[in-house]
C-alpha cells in the first residue's frame, strides 16, 4: 500500500506525465481548430431540399427486383425515402461525428450456402458478419491515447533503469514481484486517468464546436451514454497498454524498446499478418483494442465458394477485452519472472 | 554466543561472461559497534560481494546470512535494519534531493524528521530542494549516504563512500563512519583507499580476485607491514646514494628532492649516519617510513591484483 502510494506520487510528479498529455491536448486543439476553420459559419440553407441518393436508389431497386426478401414489400417511394440522407450543404460540424452510431442490429448475415470439394458441392457453414463498433473521431483519438500510455509506461520504468534507482528501491522493498506489479498498477491507474481526461477534454471541445458551428442534433441521452461508455472502455484498455509497456521496458531495461516495439507493431502488424498469418488477425492487439473501445465485434476471414475471402464474426467485445488483457498480462508475467531472477549490477 | 551480523560462507559468483568475480569467500562479522574495512584492488569483487549481501545479485554458490537470516529467502524481514550505498549514488535526476529521500522513506514509512536529520548529518540541508541532477559528485555521494541513514539501521554497508568527496568531505565522512561505529552500529565499508581504512576501521579484510587473503585488526595489519625503510634527507642525494651503495646499503633513489630511501631496520639507522659522516656528508634529517596498510596491501596483493 505504501509502495503503491509512492509510485502513484512518482507517476504524477514526472515531467512527462504533464508534458506528453499536454502536447497531445495541444494537437487535439489544433485538429479541432482546423475543423473549425473548415466548417462554414453560414446558417443552414433554408431552401435546401434533401435529395435521394441516386446510386442508392438504383442499387436498392435492383436488389428488390432480384428478390431480396427484406426489400420485397418496399415501394419505390419508400426506397427513395430511405435513400435520402441528412446531408447538409454546409460543412457544418455534427456532434454525432464523434461517434458513428452503428446500432447493434445493423449486422447482416453472410451465408455460405455450399462449398465445392473435388467438384462435389457440400453443405456450407452459416456465418454472420462482425458487427462494426463505433469508429470515428472519439475511438480514433482513443487509439492515439493508447500510444501515449505506452510512452508513459515505457518511460516510467525506463527512467528507473537509466538512473539506476531500481537498485535503490530494492534496498527498501526487496520483494521484486510486488515492486513490478505495483508499478503496473499505480501507473496503469494514472495512465487510465490521464487518457480519460484527454478524451473528456476532446469530447468537450467537440461538443463546443458543434454547438457553435454545427448541430447537437442526435446528442440525446443515449448518445451521451454511448460516449461515456466509449471513454470508460478506453480507460480500461489504456491501463492494459501501460502495463504492456512496463513489461517490455522491464525486460529491455529501457524506454525506447517499449515504444518502438508497440508503435512498430501498430504500424507493421497488419502487413505482416496479411502476408504471413491471416488466421492471426482476430487475435491482433490493436484489432481487439479497437473492438473493446468501439464496442464492436472482431472479424475473421473465411474463404467462401469461389475462393474469395469474407470477413465474418469471430468474437465479441468481451472476448476482445480478454485478448487485450492477455497481450498485457503474458509479457507482464514474463517480465516479473525475469525481474525476480535478474542480477542488478 | 552472539549471532554474526554478516555471515557469508563459500560465496561464489560467476557472471555469465565467465568472470568468476567471487571465488569462495567467507566473511563473519560479529555484532557490536565496530567498523569493518573491506579492502581490495579494483575488480577484486568488493561491489559484487556487497550486491550479494543485499540480494541484488544471486550468488552462484554459498550462503549469505545477515542477522542470522538467509538473504536469498528472507531478506524482506531484515531489510529494515540495513542501510546501504552500492557503488554510485542512484537517484532520479529531475527530483530534488529531498524528494528522492522522501520517496524511499515513504516506502517503509520513515518519519520526515529522519530526512531532515539525515540531510543535516551529511551537510546537505540547504541544497536539499535542488534537483539531484544539478548536484556535484560529492553532493550526490552525500545524498546517498544520507539515504543509508534514514532507516536508523543497525548494519550500514558503504561501498567506497569517500568517492568524489573533497578533503574536507572525506574528513567529515570519516568522522561520520567512526561515530556510527561508536553508536553501536556495525559498519561495513569497502574501499581501495588504504589510508581511509586505516583511519576509520577497527578490523580489515583484504580481498583480491574474489578471495579473502587476510583478515584481522587494523593495528595487527599495520604491524605486519612495519617497514624497514628509512627516509633520509641530504643536500646532495646523488652523492649520498654513491657513498651508501659503496658501503653496501640497499638504496633507492626517489623523485622527491633531497631524499633517499634506505632499506635497513630502524634499530640500525645509525649505520647510515656513520657511513655518510665518514665522507663528510651530513644528513639534515632521517625518519622511518611509516608503517602503512598500503605496504601490507601491496605486499599481499602483489601479483594478484592485475587482471
Ligand atoms: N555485471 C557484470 N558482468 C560481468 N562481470 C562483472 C559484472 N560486474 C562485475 N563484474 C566483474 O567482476 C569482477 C569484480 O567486480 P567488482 O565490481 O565487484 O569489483 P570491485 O572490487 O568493486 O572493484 P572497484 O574497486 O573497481 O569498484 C570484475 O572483474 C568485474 O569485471
Ligand atoms: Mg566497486
Amino acid at each position: 500500500m505504501k509502495l503503491l502510494k509512492v509510485e502513484l506520487k512518482r507517476f504524477w510528479s514526472r515531467r512527462i506525465t504533464l508534458i506528453a498529455p499536454g502536447v497531445f491536448a495541444l494537437l487535439l486543439v489544433l485538429g479541432i481548430g482546423i475543423a473549425f476553420t473548415q466548417s462554414s459559419a453560414d446558417p443552414p440553407d433554408p431552401d435546401y431540399v434533401p435529395q435521394p441518393d441516386a446510386g442508392c436508389v438504383e442499387f436498392t431497386i435492383q436488389a428488390r427486383e432480384e428478390g431480396d426478401p427484406q426489400l420485397a414489400n418496399l415501394s419505390d417511394d419508400e426506397i427513395r425515402e430511405s435513400c435520402t440522407f441528412e446531408d447538409n450543404p454546409d460543412r457544418r460540424v455534427w456532434v454525432t461525428d464523434l461517434l458513428s452510431l452503428t446500432r447493434s442490429d445493423d449486422w447482416s448475415e453472410a451465408r455460405i450456402a455450399e462449398q465445392e470439394f473435388n467438384g462435389v458441392a457440400i453443405p456450407g457453414t452459416e456465418y454472420r458478419e462482425a458487427k462494426r463498433g463505433f469508429d470515428s473521431a472519439l475511438p480514433g483519438i482513443a487509439t492515439m491515447v493508447l500510444i501515449l500510455a505506452v510512452v508513459l509506461g515505457g518511460s516510467f520504468v525506463g527512467a528507473e533503469y537509466r538512473a539506476g534507482t531500481v537498485e535503490n528501491l530494492l534496498l527498501w522493498e526487496p520483494r521484486r514481484i510486488k515492486v513490478i506489479l505495483t508499478k503496473c498498477l499505480s501507473g496503469g491507474l494514472g495512465a487510465a486517468l490521464v487518457g480519460g481526461l484527454l478524451l473528456v477534454f476532446f469530447t468537450g471541445l467537440f461538443f463546443l464546436l458543434a454547438s457553435v458551428r454545427g448541430t447537437l442534433e442526435g446528442a440525446d441521452s443515449r448518445f451521451v451514454l454511448d460516449v461515456v461508455i466509449v471513454i470508460a472502455r478506453s480507460m480500461a484498455v489504456t491501463a492494459l497498454f501501460f502495463t504492456l509497456a512496463v513489461a517490455i521496458a522491464t525486460l529491455a531495461k529501457n524506454t525506447t524498446a517499449a515504444v518502438v516495439a508497440v508503435l512498430g507493431w501498430f504500424i507493421v502488424s497488419n502487413i505482416i499478418i496479411a502476408l504471413v498469418a491471416k488466421w492471426f488477425q482476430p487475435f491482433e492487439l490493436f484489432t481487439n483494442a479497437n473492438a473493446v473501445i468501439g464496442g464492436g465485434e472482431v472479424a475473421k476471414t473465411v474463404k467462401i465458394l469461389g475462393g474469395s475471402d469474407v470477413a465474418v464474426f469471430s468474437h465479441g467485445p468481451w472476448t476482445a477485452f480478454a485478448i487485450v488483457a492477455l497481450w498485457a498480462l503474458i509479457p507482464t508475467i514474463v517480465a516479473a519472472f525475469v525481474f525476480h531472477r535478474r542480477d542488478l549490477t | 554466543m552472539q549471532q554474526p551480523v554478516i555471515d557469508v560462507r563459500g560465496l561464489r559468483k560467476d557472471f555469465r561472461n565467465g568472470v568468476a568475480a567471487i571465488d569462495g569467500l567467507d566473511i563473519q562479522i560479529e555484532a557490536g559497534g565496530r567498523v569493518h574495512g573491506f579492502l581490495g584492488p579494483n575488480g577484486a569483487g568488493k561491489t559484487t560481494t556487497i550486491r550479494c549481501l543485499l540480494g541484488l545479485i544471486r550468488p552462484s554458490a554459498g550462503d549469505v546470512k545477515l542477522f542470522g537470516v538467509d538473504v536469498a529467502s528472507n531478506l524482506p524481514s531484515i531489510i529494515g535494519r540495513i542501510g546501504a550505498l552500492v557503488e554510485t549514488p542512484k537517484f532520479f535526476p529531475n527530483f530534488s534531493g529531498r524528494k528522492n529521500l522522501q520517496m524511499l522513506a515513504d516506502v517503509v514509512g520513515v518519519r520526515s524528521v529522519a530526512i531532515d536529520e539525515a540531510l543535516d548529518t551529511v551537510g546537505l540541508s540547504d541544497r536539499s530542494g535542488d534537483k539531484f541532477g544539478t548536484y556535484s559528485l560529492g553532493m550526490k555521494q552525500r545524498l546517498a549516504i544520507a539515504a543509508t541513514l534514514l532507516k536508523d539501521p543497525e548494519l550500514i554497508i558503504l561501498d567506497e563512500p569517500a568517492n568524489g568527496l573533497d578533503p574536507a568531505g572525506i574528513v567529515e565522512i570519516r568522522q561520520l563512519i567512526r561515530s556510527l561505529g561508536s553508536s553501536g552500529r556495525t559498519v561495513f565499508v569497502s574501499s581501495h583507499q588504504l589510508g581511509e581504512v586505516q583511519q576509520t576501521c577497527d578490523e580489515v579484510m583484504i580481498i583480491s580476485k574474489g578471495r579473502l587473503i587476510r583478515q584481522g585488526p587494523v593495528s595487527e595489519m599495520v604491524s605486519l607491514g612495519a617497514s624497514n625503510k628509512q627516509i633520509v634527507t641530504v643536500r646532495d642525494p646523488a652523492q649520498a646514494i654513491r657513498i651508501l651503495n659503496d658501503a653496501g646499503f640497499n638504496v633507492q633513489p626517489v623523485p622527491e628532492p633531497e631524499t633517499v630511501h634506505v632499506e635497513i631496520p630502524a634499530a640500525r639507522a645509525d649505520e647510515i649516519t656513520k657511513a655518510l659522516a665518514a665522507h663528510q656528508v651530513f644528513l639534515s634529517g632521517m625518519r622511518p617510513a611509516e608503517a602503512s596498510l598500503e605496504s601490507v596491501f601491496l605486499e599481499l596483493t602483489e601479483g594478484q591484483g592485475e587482471l
